[in-house]
């Protein structure tokens, strides 16, 4: 036998040392979220009662004289603003995707999927001044359609991305069975390999989701924001709505107390919302595949 | 063994049964009547020399010419055919101007050893290289004398003629075995349930399923047996009624029973379809097909009754294959 040159005393004194440096950095990668949820929840615990889910914000001047303040006028708006995004997002994201994956033999696929990375990594703020341009100047007004298009375009890079990687995971010689039995390679695609990859299609726009519904910036000047609940539902698409991103950001820089305790309780119910997103995305995955 | 019996009383099958099982004994190293006794490398490198291959070409033209004249004396006629066919992958020469007639209510084996580009030329015969985007295929791939390469013509309307059977099943994994047969049918919008519920009967008594999964055509097709999924997929093929029916190692993944059953299916349906299998298994080649094909290196180097081919062959690299000398 070769001896090594260090005793064993050694190099498990190594091992051991690797080991806690993992260890360490494991708690540093989650460090950050913890204390996050931690710190947000205890400064907006207090903020948080019946009252939040019911009432709109209104005038600083209502929190300040201790009437019942609360952001349903944000949530509600979050919910419109973010399934109308998801609305636009599935059917051109799930086309690309398709694209990236079904047709690697065209010609559009390499530049398409140039187009969908830079996309993917475009500053969100950027999306929003698109939206903008699109939709909030040939309307005249700021609106939740205008948010919805805006989120969009977040969405659809990451649901081109997770499709084309749900539809890769299903094996090749299920496409090719399909056209052996004469099917048009559109047939083939939508009934035989989209439903085998249905899971990972889901958590696909899950995923999307959640991401979309924590972004301010392309809201800030599309779905703008609006301390009151419109009159009518019809309001939250053509008009100013709030969003709890954006929302957030507003009660944040504003200079009243109240509204900063309120900032926090926005803060919690994100981010539950957007957990809760992962998780059941997470739970997805986990099941059976085929 | 119902199939090797069947094989045992035939005289001439039951030698080059023999010969077959022989040569994968290893124990053997037949008399080469070549007179070429080095070894199993020197005899191909000889073969492969420039002027080897030349003749080899030139005697492709009058071989194909023969058997046609053999063939229509026998009132065979062809169904397909591969005239200059060549295929590569990028810069991969995979299948070597092959010219090749087919004949109808035949069963056809292309045997040789891995990456002679058997897969290849089966693939090619439905156009399944068309989501390959580096194959390049040049030459003619006739069927009934029209040419299936043709920018006119829909490869759905041919693979509609010419089905196909993988070397793995490949059963659709959302559907019921009910729905994994009429699949062909029902999803070009055929809804006559009458109709699927016969073809479906039809297709899976054909493909020797029927009596085992009568009472649960309704559970998934990923539920069965590896035996009976490739069964299913044969079934799966059959129900669109092609006309020809491609087979890639059909056997490949199952069990000596499940073989068996599928070979003995093979003969069963050569009456109504004609059949090209690839297969590596010698014994299968030669329980099941009527003509043999011999490829090496993207060539074809032998074709013939399959009796002829495995008690005669007339090319040494054929001889050396079968005697299991390479492979």
């Amino acid at each position: 036998m070769i001896k090594p040159v260090k005793s064993l005393k050694q190099r498990n004194l190594r091992d051991r040392v690797m080991e806690s440096l993992l260890v360490f950095s494991t708690i540093l990668v989650m460090a950050p979220l913890l204390i996050i949820i931690g710190y947000v929840v205890v400064q907006g615990a207090s903020a948080i009662n019946a009252d939040f889910f019911i009432h709109e914000l209104g005038s600083p001047a209502r929190a300040m004289q201790g009437r019942p303040t609360g952001l349903v006028h944000s949530i509600l708006g979050t919910a419109v603003v973010d399934f109308l995004a998801l609305i636009i997002a599935i059917p051109v994201g799930l086309g690309a995707g398709v694209m990236l994956s079904e047709y690697p033999d065209h010609k559009l696929n390499p530049m398409l999927r140039i187009i969908n990375d830079t996309l993917n990594g475009m500053p969100a703020i950027l999306k929003g001044l698109l939206a903008f341009a699109l939709i909030v100047k040939p309307m005249g007004t700021f609106s939740g359609l205008a948010g919805g298009v805006a989120l969009a375009f977040v969405m659809i890079p990451i649901i081109a991305r997770s499709t084309e990687s749900a539809l890769m995971s299903i094996p090749w010689t299920i496409r090719e069975a399909g056209l052996a039995i004469g099917l048009p390679r559109w047939r083939v695609v939508l009934s035989t390999v989209m439903p085998a990859a249905k899971t990972g299609l889901v958590t696909g726009f899950l995923i999307a989701f959640a991401r979309a519904a924590g972004e301010a910036a392309p809201l800030l000047f599309t779905s703008f924001g609006n301390n009151y609940l419109p009159n009518h539902w019809t309001g939250m698409i053509m008009g100013p709505v709030d969003t709890l991103p954006q929302r957030l950001y507003s009660l944040a820089i504003s200079p009243y107390k109240e509204w900063h305790a309120m900032g926090w309780a926005a803060g919690i119910v994100l981010l539950a919302f957007v957990i809760t997103l992962f998780i059941t995305a997470r739970m997805l995955t986990k099941e059976k595949k085929y | 063994m119902e199939v090797m019996t069947k094989i045992q009383s035939h005289p001439t099958k039951n030698n080059l049964f023999n010969k077959v099982r022989k040569a994968f004994s290893n124990e053997n190293n037949p008399p080469n009547s070549h007179g070429n006794n080095n070894g199993p490398q020197k005899p191909m490198a000889d073969n492969n020399g420039p002027g080897r291959i030349k003749t080899g070409m030139q005697s492709a033209g009058n071989r194909e010419k023969n058997m046609e004249k053999a063939a229509k004396k026998e009132g065979k006629e062809v169904r397909m055919e591969t005239k200059n066919l060549n295929i590569r992958y990028g810069t991969t020469v995979a299948v070597d101007n092959v010219s090749l007639p087919i004949y109808n209510h035949m069963v056809t084996a292309l045997i040789g050893p891995s990456g002679c580009g058997k897969t290849t030329f089966l693939r090619a015969l439905n156009r399944m290289h068309d989501l390959t985007r580096d194959a390049v295929i040049s030459g003619e791939v006739l069927l009934d004398g029209k040419n299936i390469y043709d920018p006119r013509v829909n490869p759905v309307t041919i693979r509609r003629k010419i089905g196909m059977v993988f070397q793995k099943p490949t059963p659709f994994p959302t559907m019921s075995i009910y729905d994994n047969v009429v699949a062909g049918l029902k999803l070009v919008g055929i809804k006559n349930r009458k109709l699927l519920d016969e073809v479906c009967e039809k297709a899976l008594k054909q493909a020797a399923l029927f009596e085992e999964v009568k009472d649960r055509l309704k559970s998934p097709g990923g539920s069965l047996s590896g035996g009976q999924q490739q069964r299913l997929s044969i079934a799966r093929a059959l129900a669109i009624e092609p006309e020809v029916i491609l087979m890639d190692e059909p056997t490949s993944s199952l069990d000596p029973k499940s073989t068996a059953k599928i070979e003995d299916l093979i003969v069963e349906l050569r009456k109504n379809y004609s059949i090209i299998i690839v297969t590596h298994n010698l014994a299968q080649a030669t329980r099941v097909s009527d003509y043999s094909i011999f490829m090496y290196l993207g060539q074809l180097i032998e074709y013939g009754k399959t009796h002829k081919l495995f008690n005669n062959p007339k090319d040494t690299r054929t001889e050396n294959y079968i005697s299991g000398k390479f492979g």
